[in-house]
C-alpha cells in the first residue's frame, strides 16, 4: 500500500510538528515536484481563459501525496502550509523563466507550454506576480506572520478557517492580518 | 517611518469601528501615524492593483475580494431566511456543519425541517454543478428507513445547505443501551438497518459514513396496538416495533465531488473502513463494512478497532490489514453459546474483512446472513467471492461506455437505470428482501445481454453493430431463460419494452408491454400490486403515444382505481396518477373538473414531497399545458416557469424531460403569437433531443415539426416544408394514430399555401384541420392556429364566405 519513502516523509512531518524547521527543507521538494508536474499539466490541458486554480492544486497535491505516501491526514495543516509555499516557489519560477525569455537572454528557454497560462494580457500578471513576491518579502521583514497569511490564501488558496488551522491562530486574527496585508499590499504595488 | 505596531493597532481599530467614531479615533493618533493609516485605509476602500492580482490568480480569492462590501460575519444564523426555509433553533453541530431545526417561509405550506448548513462553501462553478447533479440523485431515495432529502442550494452566505425530513429519535446505541436490548433484538435493528441500506445501494448510492450517529431510531406509532392485537408478523414480538431512520445518505461523497474544499471531507476514523483511509476505491462494500463495525459495537459495547497508544498513522496501517477480535472474545458474557455465537463472530469478521472483496456482496446479503441467523438456519457463511452485482454492472457499464464499441448502448443502459429507479413506487410495499433478489435477477440477464456489447468479452459482437441488434438478441431469449421466474420475466418484459420505445421501435415495443402486463395481472390481480400498477401506466403511456386512445384510458382509469386502493387519495402515487390521466386525456374528454383535478393533484405533490419536487414540477407542467392550450396564457406561462426553474434545480440540462417542458412552452407561446420565445424554447427542446434520440425518433419528429411552424411564421415556409414532410414521414413509418400526424399533415399544407401552392394546400389543409378539431375540440390552440391559416388561404383565394367560419374558429372565445 505504502510507496518506498513514505515513512520517511510520516517521519519529517512529525519532526517539522515538534519544531524542527529543517524538516521543511526535506519535505520542500517533493511537494514542489508535485505542485509543478501538477500545475504544468493544468497549464498546458486548460482552454485559455481559464484561471489557474491553485486552491484546487493544492488539494489535489495533498490528496495525491497522502495516498502515494500514506500522509498522516491530521498534519493536513502543515501539508497546507508547505504547499502554498511551494505554490509560491512554482509560480515565481514560472514567471521569472518567462521575464527570462521574454529578454531573450543566453539561458535555454523553459518550454512555452509550461508558462503560457492563457488569456493574451497574462504576462502582466506574471510581472505583477514578482512584484508580490518582492512585495512580500519587504512584508515579512516588518511582519513576519502577514507575509504568512498572504501566502496561504493567496499561493496555496486556503481560505480563512484553513489559513488559521495551518499557521496555528485564531480565524479573527487571520482576517485581522489580511485585511492589512491586503490594503497594504494594494499600495505598495502602486508605487 | 511610522511604528509598524502603531499603525497596524490603529487600523484594526478604525476598520472595526462604526463609521461616525473613526475620525475620533485618527485624531488621538499622532500626525505621521494618522497619515499611514489613512493612506492604507484609502488603499483598503479601493480596489487595488493587488486584488486584480488576486482574481486572476486565485479564484477563490476571487470571490472573498468582490464579496468586500458585504458587511462582516454574514453567516446566516436562527431567524435568518435560507432558500424557502426560516431557521428556528440548532439542533446540533458536527463535523460537517450545523443542523437547524426549520420551518418553511414562503407561505406555501408549513412543515418542520431539518436544514443542514455545510461549514464549507462550495467556491467553483463545476463543484456548484455536481452539486446539483448529484442532489437530484438523492432526492429520488425513496424508504421508510431513510430520511428523505427534500431541497437544497447554496445559502445566501454562499455555504451549501440540505434539507432533509426532521427525524425524531435516538440514535442507535444510545436506543439499545437505554432499553437494555438484548442480542436478538440488537441484530433486528441492524438487519433493518441493513435493509435501507440495500434500497440505496439497489440505486448506486453509497452512504460512505454508517455509524451510530447517523442513525436513528423512533418508536413507531400505532405499531403497539397492532402487536397487542396478535399481529404474528411483528418483527419485533418484545418491542412496539422501532423503526430506524438514515441521516446523511450519499452527502459525503456529495462534498468529496467538491475538491477545492476538502476541509468537509468527512471521515469518521473509527468507522472508516481500511479503502477510506488509504484512499482506495469506496464502494457498496464500504457501507457493509459499516454496517459491521455498528453490529460489532452493539453487541461487544467497543469498536473494532480501538484508537490504542500506536501514532495514528501505525493504528492507521493496522487497520489496513488486522482483522479485529471476535465479539465472542471481547464480550463472551453478552452473546449467546454455542454454534449460534460462532455464526454471529463469523458474520461480524465477514463484514469487517479488510478486503472489499471478501466482505458480503452486498448490504441486502448482509441482512439475508442477520435474518438467518435470527431465524436459527445455517447462515450463508459462504467465501465471499461473488462481486455485488450492480457493482459488476457499473464497472461494466463505465469500461463499455469508455470504449464507445456501440453508439447508443448507453441509451440502454439509462433505461435500465430507469427501471430500477420506476421500482421505488413498490419499494416500500415489497419486502425488501424479495426486491433485492429479483433485481439481482434482472440485473444479471440484462448484464448477460451486454456482455455481448463488451469488447473484452469471448462473445462479443463486432464493433458497429446497432444496438437494436443487442436489444432484440435479449428479446428472443427472455422467455426461453426465465421460464420459470414470472416475476423477473415481467421486469425483463418491460424494460425491453422501454428499450425498443426509447429506439423508436414503437411496433417491436408493443408485444414487450403486452406480456409484462399479462404476467403481471396473472401473478397479482385483482391485487392492487406496485407493479402491477406500473405496468400498467407505462403501457397506457405508450399506447396513448401510438394513438389508441381509448384502451389507454381504460388501462390509465385502472392504475388510478388501485393506486387510489394500495396508497389512498391523498397520496403522492393517486396524484401522480391522477396527472398522467388526465395530462393525457385527450381534450374533447376532458370535462369541466379536469382543471380542479389537476390543482388537486399539483396541491397533493406539493405537500407530499415539498413545492420544489419533482413531482410538484410535474404537476405544475401539466396544469401549464391545460391551461396554455385553452388560452389561459397569463397563468400557464406561470406554471411553465415553475415547471421549468424546479426542473433546473434537479434534472441536468439535457435531460429529455427538459425537452417535454420546452416543447409545450413553445407550443403555447405560438398559439400567443410570441414568436421569438416560442423560437427559443423549441430550439431548446430540439437540441436535447437530437442530442438524446435516434434519428426519426417520433419525439424529434414533433420538435422538428414544432420548429418547422415557428420557420413558417418566421416568413420561412421554402425551409419549413421539408422539415414537415421528414417528420410526417417519420411519424407514418411508426403507425402512430394521433391528432399530431393529422396536425402535421396541415402544417404543411399552411406552408405550401404560404408558397402561393393554393392547389396543393387546399386540401391537406381542409382534411388535416377536420380531423385535429375532431381530436382536441374547437377550444385547443392547435385548431385555432391552423384554422387561421384556412381562413388566410379562403382569403387570399378571393372565397370570403368559406373563410369565415373558420376566421371566427380562429378568433374563438378564451375559454370553451
Amino acid at each position: 500500500m505504502a510507496a518506498p519513502g513514505s515513512h520517511a516523509i510520516t517521519e519529517h512531518l512529525h519532526a517539522w510538528r515538534r519544531g524542527d524547521e529543517d524538516a521543511v527543507r526535506h519535505l520542500m521538494p517533493l511537494v514542489y515536484e508535485e505542485l509543478r508536474r501538477m500545475a504544468h499539466q493544468q497549464l498546458q490541458h486548460e482552454r485559455p481563459g481559464h484561471t489557474l486554480d491553485t486552491s484546487a492544486l493544492v488539494h489535489e497535491a495533498y490528496d495525491r501525496l497522502r495516498r502515494l505516501h500514506c500522509i498522516d491526514w491530521v498534519d493536513r495543516a502543515h501539508f497546507l502550509a508547505i504547499a502554498a509555499r511551494a505554490m509560491r516557489r512554482v509560480l515565481i519560477n514560472h514567471a521569472e523563466a518567462r521575464r527570462t525569455q521574454k529578454r531573450g537572454s543566453g539561458v535555454p528557454p523553459i518550454p512555452l507550454e509550461e508558462i503560457q497560462v492563457a488569456a493574451p494580457g497574462r504576462e502582466v500578471s506574471f510581472e505583477g506576480l514578482l512584484a508580490l513576491d518582492h512585495a512580500l518579502q519587504t512584508l515579512a521583514t516588518r511582519d513576519a506572520r502577514q507575509a504568512r497569511v498572504v501566502e496561504c490564501r493567496f499561493f496555496g488558496g486556503l481560505t480563512i478557517p484553513e489559513t488559521a488551522e495551518t499557521l496555528g491562530i485564531s480565524p479573527a486574527t487571520v482576517k485581522r492580518d489580511w485585511e492589512h496585508a491586503r490594503a497594504w499590499l494594494n499600495r505598495e504595488l502602486s508605487r | 517611518m511610522p511604528d509598524w505596531s502603531l499603525v497596524r493597532t490603529l487600523f484594526d481599530d478604525v476598520i472595526a469601528a462604526p463609521e461616525d467614531d473613526r475620525e475620533t479615533l485618527l485624531t488621538q493618533a499622532t500626525p505621521d501615524v494618522r497619515r499611514e493609516v489613512e493612506d492604507l485605509l484609502r488603499a483598503h476602500e479601493a480596489r487595488g492593483k493587488f486584488d486584480a492580482l488576486a482574481e486572476q490568480w486565485t479564484p477563490a480569492l476571487g470571490d472573498w475580494t468582490s464579496s468586500l462590501t458585504a458587511p462582516p460575519d454574514n453567516l446566516v444564523g436562527i431567524g435568518d431566511r435560507v432558500g424557502a426555509y426560516r431557521l428556528l433553533r440548532p439542533l446540533g453541530q458536527g463535523g460537517m456543519g450545523e443542523v437547524y431545526l426549520a420551518t418553511r417561509d414562503d407561505g406555501v405550506f408549513e412543515r418542520e425541517v431539518a436544514l443542514k448548513l455545510l461549514r464549507a462553501g462550495l467556491v467553483s462553478p463545476e463543484a456548484r454543478a455536481r452539486f446539483e447533479q448529484e442532489r437530484h440523485v438523492l432526492a429520488r431515495l425513496d424508504h421508510p428507513g431513510i430520511a428523505r432529502l427534500l431541497d437544497g442550494g447554496i445559502a445566501p452566505d454562499g455555504r451549501a445547505y440540505f434539507v432533509m425530513e426532521a427525524v425524531d429519535g435516538e440514535s442507535l446505541d444510545a436506543y439499545c443501551e437505554t432499553r437494555d436490548l438484548g442480542v436478538a433484538d440488537r441484530v433486528r435493528l441492524v438487519t433493518t438497518v441493513a435493509e435501507a441500506v440495500a434500497h440505496a445501494h439497489q440505486r448506486l448510492v453509497v452512504h460512505r459514513d454508517l455509524k451510530p450517529s447517523n442513525i436513528l431510531v423512533a418508536e413507531r406509532e400505532g405499531a403497539r396496538e397492532k402487536g397487542e392485537g396478535g399481529g404474528a408478523s411483528s418483527l419485533f414480538p418484545s418491542l412496539s416495533a422501532p423503526s430506524v431512520k438514515l441521516l446523511d445518505f450519499g452527502i459525503a461523497r456529495l462534498l468529496e465531488n467538491d475538491t477545492s474544499a476538502p476541509a468537509t471531507r468527512v471521515l469518521t476514523p473509527e468507522y472508516a473502513a481500511p479503502e477510506q483511509l488509504s484512499g482506495g476505491t469506496i464502494s457498496t462494500a464500504t457501507d457493509v463494512y459499516g454496517l459491521g463495525v455498528a453490529l460489532y459495537e452493539l453487541l461487544t459495547g467497543q469498536r473494532p478497532f480501538a484508537r490504542d497508544d500506536r501514532p495514528l498513522t501505525e493504528w492507521v496501517e493496522a487497520l489496513q490489514h488486522e482483522r479485529p477480535p471476535p465479539p465472542s472474545e471481547v464480550a463472551s458474557d453478552r452473546l449467546p453459546r454455542g454454534l449460534r455465537r460462532d455464526d454471529l463472530d463469523t458474520i461480524c469478521l465477514t463484514a469487517l474483512d479488510p478486503d472489499p472483496a471478501q466482505r458480503y456482496a452486498s448490504a441486502a446479503a448482509l441482512a439475508d446472513d442477520l435474518r438467518r441467523w435470527t431465524d436459527g438456519l445455517p447462515i450463508a457463511a459462504r467465501p465471499a467471492t461473488t462481486r455485488y452485482l450492480v457493482r459488476r454492472f457499473v464497472a461494466r457499464h463505465r469500461r463499455v461506455v469508455a470504449g464507445a464499441v456501440l453508439a447508443g448502448l448507453a441509451l440502454v443502459l439509462a433505461l435500465v437505470g430507469m427501471t430500477v429507479q420506476a421500482q421505488r413506487a413498490s419499494a416500500e410495499a415489497i419486502r425488501a428482501q424479495a426486491e433485492a433478489r429479483k433485481a439481482e435477477q434482472v440485473g444479471a440477464f440484462l448484464e448477460s445481454i451486454l456482455a455481448a456489447a463488451d469488447p473484452y468479452s469471448a462473445d462479443a459482437v463486432r464493433p458497429g453493430v446497432p444496438v437494436e441488434t443487442v436489444v432484440r438478441q435479449a428479446s428472443r431469449r427472455v422467455d426461453r431463460e426465465l421460464a420459470a421466474e414470472p416475476e423477473v420475466r415481467a421486469e425483463v418484459h418491460q424494460t425491453l419494452a422501454l428499450a425498443f420505445e426509447g429506439l423508436g421501435l414503437y411496433p417491436e415495443a408493443a408485444p414487450h408491454h403486452r406480456a409484462a402486463l399479462a404476467l403481471r395481472d396473472s401473478l397479482y390481480a385483482p391485487a392492487p400490486h406496485p407493479d402491477r400498477i406500473e405496468t400498467l401506466d407505462r403501457y397506457s403511456v405508450f399506447l396513448r403515444a401510438r394513438g389508441q386512445v381509448p384502451a389507454a384510458d381504460s388501462l390509465r382509469a385502472l392504475s388510478l382505481a388501485l393506486r387510489r386502493e394500495r396508497f389512498g387519495e391523498g397520496s403522492l402515487q393517486y396524484a401522480e396518477s391522477l396527472n398522467l390521466l388526465v395530462g393525457e386525456t385527450p381534450m374533447h374528454r376532458r370535462g369541466p373538473h379536469t382543471e380542479a383535478l389537476l390543482r388537486e393533484a399539483l396541491a397533493i405533490a406539493e405537500a407530499r414531497a415539498g413545492p420544489e419536487s419533482i413531482e410538484a414540477g410535474i404537476g405544475h407542467h401539466t396544469l401549464a399545458v391545460h391551461l396554455g392550450v385553452r388560452g389561459a396564457t397569463d397563468e400557464a406561462e406561470m406554471h411553465f416557469r415553475r415547471a421549468e426553474s424546479i426542473g433546473q434545480k434537479w434534472l441536468t440540462p439535457d435531460d429529455p424531460l427538459m425537452a417535454v417542458v420546452w416543447q409545450d412552452w413553445a407550443a403555447v407561446r405560438l398559439f400567443a403569437g410570441d414568436i421569438a420565445q416560442a423560437e427559443t424554447y423549441v430550439r431548446r427542446a430540439r437540441t436535447i433531443r437530437e442530442d438524446r434520440f435516434p434519428p426519426s425518433h417520433p419525439s424529434r419528429a414533433e420538435a422538428d415539426a414544432l420548429y418547422a411552424v415557428v420557420l413558417l411564421e418566421r416568413g420561412k415556409p421554402e425551409e419549413a416544408e421539408p422539415l414537415l414532410r421528414e417528420a410526417i414521414t417519420a411519424l407514418e413509418a411508426q403507425a402512430i394514430d394521433s391528432w399530431v400526424l393529422p396536425a402535421m399533415r396541415a402544417g404543411l399544407g399552411a406552408a405550401i399555401a404560404a408558397q402561393g401552392r393554393a392547389e396543393e394546400a387546399g386540401p391537406l389543409l381542409t382534411e388535416g384541420l377536420a380531423e385535429v378539431r375532431q381530436r382536441l375540440t374547437d377550444a385547443h390552440g392547435w385548431t385555432r392556429y391552423l384554422a387561421a391559416h384556412l381562413a388566410d388561404l379562403y382569403e387570399a383565394q378571393g372565397r370570403e364566405a368559406e373563410a369565415r367560419p373558420f376566421r371566427r374558429l380562429a378568433n374563438g372565445p378564451l375559454t370553451p
